[in-house]
């Protein structure tokens, strides 16, 4: 990329013109943030990988914290009732590594927006008679569930390859002598690996959308080939480390919550200084 | 609208060509997308299976505006490249490469 020459030509910008507008990302914003970023972020990339950034921008998925509310419903509406039936009280902890409780991560807010009524008078616990109880300190954590009828829920917006879900979840187990029945686990979007891991612990997962890979589950034979091959050139030019290659264990996301996860593709939130003739690479969803 | 700025888009639409002039006008992307907006309101440009195409009201001003202003005229000084005058036995090495 010269200095001071567009490497974005008007059929590029009138095509993310596009994209973004059918996305509705820029509804009711008259700077059009998310356009100009967009074209910020893609005058450093070639032609293919130009292509590549937009074909994977129409299936990304932007959640912002206004739908938070409608994603735990969703999410809880896959929850058969027969599952809280009797239970009493479900405690709702974030789905979060024991030692990291009670730090601002996303799990955190998921769980505190189980207060709101909205969520409270949701089907499955008002036809079961079960009043969700939000753990804020580890002190409220019943030391005998397992000798009662209750349950806990693990919650979270993003389960991705499902290895700090695992973690997390093991380290209350470990403390606390949980038996696995007792749990269950709810995300806004989960990823099939995630999912699987999850339910080889024979823990029960809901969630309220499932993610592909962006490329692996898309495309097969030399359309496959050909993408990975221009990902890789663009993840050379923002020399991405070795782990967040492809997102964060090869996740291949193509999401954005209140914070995007490090499984999405890094090109999408991945800021480097002065990447290229001293000018600094802004992604449109940083972290 | 000025009519440099409807020259450049016609030109850049007809060429598919990069932005640079544009963007060397001032104009940022999100005006310059506006632009197209509205000269596709006004009739000047169209697409066609997702292309955007000059409509012959399009083509006509375009040619009208280059007789106007004249092909060198919608060409802009390139000042970005210039560089101070050096000595005679000076060597200019230039910006760091990719």
């Amino acid at each position: 990329m010269k200095k001071d020459k567009s490497n974005i030509t008007i059929s590029l910008l009138y095509e993310t013109q596009n994209i973004i507008s059918e996305l509705g990302w820029d509804k009711g914003d008259e700077s059009s943030t998310y356009f100009n970023k967009y074209c910020d972020m893609l005058k450093f990339f070639s032609d293919d990988q130009q292509k590549l950034i937009l074909e994977l921008t129409r299936k990304f998925l932007r959640i912002g914290m206004a739908e938070y509310i409608s994603y735990i419903n969703k999410a809880l509406s896959k929850i058969e009732e027969s599952v809280f039936d009797d239970c009493g009280k479900v405690y709702i902890l974030p789905l979060l590594h024991l030692s990291d409780f009670g730090k601002p991560k996303s799990g955190t807010i998921i769980s505190y927006m189980f207060k709101d009524h909205v969520i409270r008078e949701h089907n499955v616990f008002k036809h079961t008679n079960t009043r969700p109880v939000v753990i804020e300190t580890p002190d409220g954590f019943p030391r005998n569930i397992n000798d009662t009828p209750n349950m806990i829920l693990f919650v979270d917006d993003f389960i991705g390859s499902g290895e700090n879900a695992i973690s997390s979840i093991n380290s209350w187990i470990t403390k606390y002598g949980i038996s696995k029945n007792k749990i269950k686990v709810l995300s806004f979007i989960a990823q099939e690996a995630g999912i699987s891991k999850i339910k080889s612990m024979e823990i029960d997962v809901y969630y309220s959308l499932i993610q592909n890979k962006g490329i692996s589950d898309s495309y097969t034979g030399n359309e496959f080939k050909k993408r990975l091959d221009i990902m890789k050139g663009i993840e050379d030019l923002l020399k991405v480390k070795e782990e967040y290659r492809f997102g964060y264990n090869h996740s291949e996301a193509l999401v954005s919550l209140t914070r995007t996860p490090n499984n999405t593709f890094p090109v999408f939130w991945l800021s480097k200084k002065k990447l290229v003739n001293d000018q600094d690479y802004n992604p449109p969803f940083p972290r | 609208m000025q009519e440099i700025v409807k020259l450049s888009i016609l030109n850049s639409v007809k060429n598919n060509s990069n932005l640079t002039t544009l963007l060397r006008l001032g104009l940022v992307y999100s005006q310059i997308s506006h632009c197209i907006i509205e000269l596709s309101k006004e009739g000047y440009l169209i697409t066609e299976e997702g292309v955007l195409k000059l409509t012959p009201k399009g083509l006509e001003t375009l040619d009208r505006l280059n007789a106007k202003f004249g092909p060198a005229k919608g060409i802009l000084p390139d000042k970005y490249s210039r560089i101070k005058k050096i000595g005679k036995n000076k060597i200019y090495v230039p910006l760091k490469p990719l």
